[in-house]
């Protein structure tokens, strides 16, 4: 896995709760959709890269509409789309590193205020924790690094194989 | 922005479908979606209008096979194409590692092509994108339909910059997979990383 993904996991490891989450999935994600750790009480048949994908995407619109209003400072925004018992919550983790969102997706909850502030107490723990855990680490490819490419040169052949299985 | 997970092997790149409004993006990741084998893809989300126009994103994640030990995951979006819907166009192109430029071939719509073919270079530009340097293909789409712009003319008024280029018809499939399998190996080949 990637270091910050590591580094997620981790803490999610260690942080003793999970288990308690009943009717709940949390996903963390970055800008771009890609999730880096998920965590479901209930079957889905959607996938983690789907729901990455509305979460992103769902975050930057709101955060572009913030700007329709006036004196919006540097603020702890937080996002939710939600009913009294079912609903979508996401903050965003801020901190030394890139832009993640933890997103908790809920149904069927008798108090999901409660939830919501268990949420947010997570998301300040894990700020400190990737803060801690990945100043020691780089998360950035060294400049050395980014100069070399992953791949020297692909030929055709390769690419026809890559997708050979795709195409039903 | 690509994510290589050197642990796991596994790579994630975004490719954005971007173009005129009704050029065929969205017919595009359709048609991959359709044709692509189950266990490959996950399920296509279209925040679309009831006429089914994109107003926010298509979405497609699709897992390639493997390359070289490497397991590849491509996400494909694609823009909406109506000339308002500006600030989500900026927002999709935030992270892309790659652009299928969709062109309408029909003589009136070059125009609109020329002007979301601009609305790409700035948008990418605000975002610290070099067009001259992203992997970038062109399709010519709707070469099935009368009236349309010769392959010469559509490359010497769109391609200044001679990246591939491909004729297509979405609608049938044709030129799809082609064009799909070419930003794919750009991008592959531009992910940075020494192994």
């Amino acid at each position: 896995m990637d270091k910050i993904e590591v580094v997620i996991h981790n803490f999610f490891k260690e942080y003793a709760g999970l288990e308690s989450l009943k009717n709940a999935a949390l996903l963390v994600c970055r800008r771009d959709g890609v999730p880096l750790f998920s965590y479901k009480t209930f079957e889905s048949t959607w996938n983690d890269s789907t729901a990455g994908a509305l979460i992103g995407g769902m975050w930057q619109a709101a955060e572009t509409l913030t700007q329709f209003i006036p004196e919006v400072k540097d603020e702890d925004f937080r996002f939710s789309f939600d009913t009294s018992s079912r609903g979508i919550f996401i903050v965003e983790l801020s901190g030394n590193f890139e832009p993640l969102y933890l997103s908790y997706i809920y149904y069927n909850l008798d108090n999901p205020a409660r939830m919501k502030s268990r949420v947010k107490s997570i998301k300040d723990k894990l700020d400190m924790y990737l803060d801690d855990h990945l100043s020691n680490v780089s998360t950035r490819i060294s400049t050395q690094e980014k100069e070399v490419f992953l791949f020297s040169d692909i030929s055709d052949d390769e690419m026809d194989d890559l997708f050979s299985e795709v195409i039903a | 922005m690509s994510f290589v997970n050197y642990k796991t092997k596994e790579i994630n790149c975004k490719i954005v479908y971007y173009g005129p409004g009704l050029g065929g993006k969205t017919t595009n990741i359709q048609y991959v979606y359709k044709k692509s084998a189950g266990e490959n893809k996950g399920e296509m989300v279209s925040l679309n209008s009831e006429n089914e126009r994109t107003i926010f994103f298509d979405f497609l994640p699709l897992d390639l096979g493997e390359i070289r030990g490497f397991r590849t995951r491509f996400h494909l979006y694609t823009v909406p194409g109506q000339v308002f819907y500006e600030s989500s166009r900026k927002l999709i192109l935030r992270g892309v590692d790659g652009v299928v430029f969709v062109a309408d071939s029909q003589l009136e719509r070059m125009e609109a092509n020329i002007e979301s073919l601009k609305s790409l270079q700035s948008n990418l530009a605000e975002q610290g994108y070099d067009i001259e340097k992203i992997p970038l293909v062109f399709q010519w789409n709707k070469r099935d339909l009368p009236n349309v712009s010769s392959v010469e003319d559509m490359g010497l008024t769109l391609n200044q910059f001679k990246r591939p280029e491909f004729e297509g018809v979405a609608t049938k499939g044709d030129g799809v997979f082609t064009t799909l399998k070419s930003i794919t190996k750009l991008v592959l080949m531009n992910l940075k990383g020494g192994l």
